[in-house]
């Protein structure tokens, strides 16, 4: 009883300093390898470097910063101690490295609390600074589009899988894993070796989905487990052979396979979800365009069906102090194009407008429910240089990067509208590389970057002063 | 457009975008240049110098050897091959122009470029339908031509020199009401209660003369003499203002490459327009450097131009503020002072005309024709209301008779009404002559009222108006 006032005493201190502006929880969402650690790294490299004479040059577009007189930024302790701490030092050495190399992937999930103290303008306050703190929360793509799972039952979710393995059959062939599948006999008592052969094979072709570029990935557990690893929650497969039993007896295989199921949306999936999402105020939706548009015909529907389903599950609306008291939500969501150096410069433009016909369709509930919405092209950690040339009497703009052995070039002509004509066109004509990290002048800190600003001033722009 | 590497040939040839934004540096020191473009921005256009005058204005290639030589400043090499390359690059909008419309059908790319294209087109003739078909050929003959906005812009300055282009003018002007509003200019009421009060004016002009020759010859003779020399300055001062109006660039232009620029173009686009801004608004040279320091050739046109926008024009919005503010004081002051309605009416034009010159030199501005005879219109307006209401207020005070109180509230009142006319026309002005759009956070009608009327001349009268009641 004392633990659960302890608790509401807590969560009430929380949401206070939610509501008086002094705390933001950044959610930052998106997709495997968009680019979201690399990004968290940049954001924390740019706000530890405030207050100094290295950050001016790359917060042009970020006037809070002169405005509300930010006098330093710095790693504040964590609000939760039981949660992973985001591995910055890590990241840090991989990028400063000679040859620098990108940070490894997110394997679970892990929170960073930054601090900006900035000068006191109230009245009452004279020559005082305050501090505004960010939470940023990190987690492994993979396991977002768990979060489709969370109103489905496993007959639903069964239908699902079914129908999804049918439509991109093409690109990865899933009759290993059915034929084997073909055995199981949903009556009986469980064959746990068959069970089991079958779900590994379940998790070999999401793994190889996976691979081909599909984001449409569900359960994301099992492909990339995290602490889950071995343990039987993560064997089960969805029913995909005829009929299910309406009402299974109690330890007959098809009553394992529910409660399977269902203790994975409840256990792992919920709790998830709480953890990361729940009581987020900023979101910022990473959205890797290249790789969307590099896959094939069926990476088409994949995409639309992963950014329709994605945005369901967050609360996005207008926040005012009493909603923020009681029940954080989403008030701003900012959509960036990540990877935006790997486009030349009079590019930027159409990246931006590609970005918009991709997240249109995601974008219009959190719009409706209040939330502004903005779009940005992002690169946390630019990568390229901008050159031009003249060539057949026209100016084309090129990429350069920091190494020798890669020549410039010309990425081409990006499309300005998701339409499957236009992926193929992509396919064709543009260079999309993945670009290395920059190679940093020794005592050169801040990492360059494009629009991080811009999206600082998005982000904390109205919580600052 | 398909992608390319280039040979290692080529890439010795490249440019680096980080220079192109760098050669927007000026020398450091207050040199000559900046006189000799101000100097050049003073004269009036003639159609021989659109040349000249744009070289001298955009990229001083005329100046380059000289700045080079006489201050030796750190000037670019970027400059000078930049100013090397020119010609090539006008023979190349020549051909570009020559050329119609790099059409589908001819273009070496294959079809995926041919449908990008179109798909562009399509996005951006909503935006910017009122183009002439001559100057859209000639910007959209290829995108890539965006870097060639100097040589665009030459195109301008000698189609728009052209009388026949007056139509592009008119094309070009967003507010197409106005025209309609031009056609009906003799039906609607305002010319004639003009004339009205004109009338009025003139007759009680002539009564005043008259009553003074009556009372004798000198004093007649003075009368007439002094009504002669105050029409004669008036009429002067109007001509003018109105002369030194002409002086300035017009605005339509560099609203229009803004807008070109922001919807396809590069940093070093945008920073091209910047230039011609704040050579028009003589901007201080280190003020101008550090804010191309501040520019990265990543940043995104309207990126450039809101920067522009924070660091040098919110100086110049602030000093025309003040200037709306300080006039409409005195505009209040003068008609709630003045005796006669048509001196009223004289001075207010005056007064409204030199506003609208003072705001133009700061921004270095003046709206195109259209946005000019909005203005005019307001002025008008303004003025006629002024004579109106004073001739209004005097009858009333004739016929219901009423003491020095009464004369002077009634004049105060008119005072108010006019330096709140008058900052209308201000905020007005702003709207047509600041180069680039603005919000309701640089200038709003409610925060010129308030700053006008709480401070000044204007409302210490009125606190003793109210004293002596």
């Amino acid at each position: 009883m004392a633990s659960f006032f302890g608790d509401m005493i807590d969560e009430a201190a929380r949401n206070f300093r939610l509501a008086t502006g002094d705390e933001i929880r950044l959610g930052v969402t998106g997709l495997s390898r968009c680019g979201k650690t690399a990004f968290i790294a940049s954001l924390i490299n740019l706000v530890t470097s405030f207050g100094t004479d290295r950050a001016t040059k790359y917060l042009a577009n970020f006037p809070e910063y002169e405005q509300s007189g930010i006098v330093s930024g710095r790693i504040a302790e964590p609000s939760d101690n039981t949660v992973r701490m985001f591995p910055y030092v890590q990241a840090a050495d991989a990028l400063d490295q000679n040859p620098p190399h990108w940070p490894e992937a997110t394997d679970d999930i892990s929170e960073i609390r930054l601090e900006i103290k900035y000068r006191d303008d109230r009245a009452w306050m004279p020559g005082k600074t305050r501090s505004l703190f960010v939470d940023v929360w990190d987690y492994p793509g993979e396991w977002l589009m768990d979060l489709t799972l969370l109103d489905l039952d496993y007959r639903q979710f069964s239908e699902k899988s079914k129908a999804h393995a049918q439509k991109i059959k093409g690109a990865a062939d899933p009759s290993e894993w059915i034929a084997l599948g073909q055995l199981l006999e949903p009556e009986r008592p469980a064959d746990d070796r068959l069970l089991l052969k079958v779900s590994q094979a379940y998790t070999g072709w999401l793994k190889e989905c996976k691979k081909s570029g599909f984001s449409f990935i569900v359960p994301g557990r099992f492909v990339l487990p995290g602490k889950l690893a071995g343990t039987p929650v993560l064997e089960f497969v969805p029913w995909v052979w005829g009929n299910f039993p309406d009402n299974p007896e109690p330890g007959s295989l098809a009553a394992l396979l529910e409660r399977r199921y269902s203790d994975y949306r409840d256990k792992v999936v919920k709790r998830f979800y709480e953890d990361c999402f729940k009581r987020l105020d900023r979101q910022i939706v990473l959205i890797d365009c290249f790789a969307a548009m590099g896959g094939g015909r069926e990476t088409y529907c994949d995409v639309n069906e992963a950014f329709g389903a994605l945005l369901e599950n967050f609360n996005y609306g207008a926040a005012n102090f009493l909603t923020r008291l009681f029940a954080p939500n989403i008030d701003r969501v900012a959509y960036c194009a990540t990877k935006a150096d790997t486009v030349a410069q009079d590019q930027l433009g159409n990246l931006l407008e590609l970005l918009k016909s991709m997240a249109q369709r995601s974008a219009s509930p959190a719009k409706g429910e209040g939330a502004r919405t903005e779009f940005m092209c992002l690169a946390s950690v630019k990568s390229s240089k901008y050159k031009s040339i003249m060539r057949d009497g026209v100016r084309r703009y090129m990429i350069a990067t920091d190494y020798e052995d890669e020549l410039p070039f010309c990425p081409g002509e990006l499309p300005t509208e998701w339409s499957e004509e236009a992926m193929e066109h992509f396919r064709t004509g543009f260079i999309a590389k993945q670009l290395r990290p920059p190679i940093r002048e020794p005592g050169e800190y801040v990492y360059p970057s494009i629009n991080m600003d811009t999206l600082l001033h998005y982000i904390l722009g109205d919580r600052l002063g | 457009m398909k992608g390319f590497t280039l040979s290692p040939e080529e890439a010795e040839a490249m440019q680096s975008s980080d220079d192109e934004i760098s050669s927007f540096i000026e020398g450091e020191e207050p040199s000559d240049a900046s006189i000799r473009k101000n100097k050049n921005f003073g004269n009036p256009k003639k159609s021989g110098e659109s040349e000249n005058l744009f070289n001298a204005r955009i990229a001083p290639e005329d100046s380059v050897d000289e700045l080079a030589n006489d201050s030796g400043m750190r000037l670019g090499n970027d400059e000078a091959a930049a100013s090397a390359d020119f010609p090539s690059r006008h023979q190349e909008a020549a051909s570009a122009a020559a050329k119609p419309k790099h059409s589908a059908g001819e273009d070496s790319e294959n079809d995926a470029s041919a449908h990008l294209a179109k798909s562009r087109e399509g996005k951006s003739s909503g935006a910017e339908t009122m183009r002439t078909d001559r100057y859209a050929k000639a910007f959209y003959a290829d995108k890539k031509d965006m870097h060639l906005l100097r040589d665009e812009e030459e195109e301008f300055f000698a189609s728009s020199e052209r009388a026949g282009d007056l139509k592009a003018e008119v094309e070009r002007d967003e507010d197409i009401p106005e025209l309609g509003a031009k056609r009906t200019f003799w039906l609607s009421p305002l010319p004639w209660i003009l004339l009205l009060i004109l009338g009025f004016s003139g007759l009680q002009t002539v009564n005043l003369i008259s009553s003074a020759f009556s009372r004798g010859a000198p004093e007649g003779y003075a009368w007439s003499f002094a009504m002669l020399a105050l029409f004669v300055a008036a009429s002067l001062a109007v001509w003018r203002e109105g002369r030194a109006v002409l002086m300035f660039e017009k605005t339509d232009r560099e609203r229009e490459l803004a807008a070109k620029v922001a919807a396809n173009g590069t940093a070093a686009d945008a920073l091209a327009v910047c230039k011609r801004l704040k050579n028009a608004s003589k901007t201080d040279t280190a003020v101008w450097n550090a804010f191309v320091r501040s520019v990265q050739p990543h940043y995104s046109p309207s990126q450039v131009f809101s920067l522009y926008e924070r660091n040098i024009l919110s100086a110049l919005d602030e000093k025309a503020k003040k200037i709306i503010v300080k006039r409409s004081r005195e505009n209040g002051v003068i008609v709630a002072l003045s005796p006669v309605a048509w001196l009223d009416m004289a001075l207010t034009l005056a007064r409204s005309l030199r506003m609208i010159r003072e705001i133009a030199a700061v921004y270095g501005y003046i709206p195109g024709i259209w946005g000019r005879i909005r203005l005019y219109k307001r002025v008008v307006k303004n003025i006629i209301f002024i004579g109106a209401a004073d001739l209004a207020t005097d009858a009333l005070v004739d016929v219901f008779g009423a003491g020095i109180v009464g004369k002077l509230s009634s004049a105060l009142g008119q005072g108010v009404a006019a330096s709140v006319y008058s900052s209308r026309l201000g905020y007005m002005t702003v709207k047509a002559v600041r180069p680039l759009p603005f919000d309701a956070s640089v200038l709003s009608l409610g925060d010129l009222r308030r700053e006008m009327l709480l401070k000044g001349k204007l409302s210490d009268m009125l606190k003793d108006g109210g004293a002596r009641k």
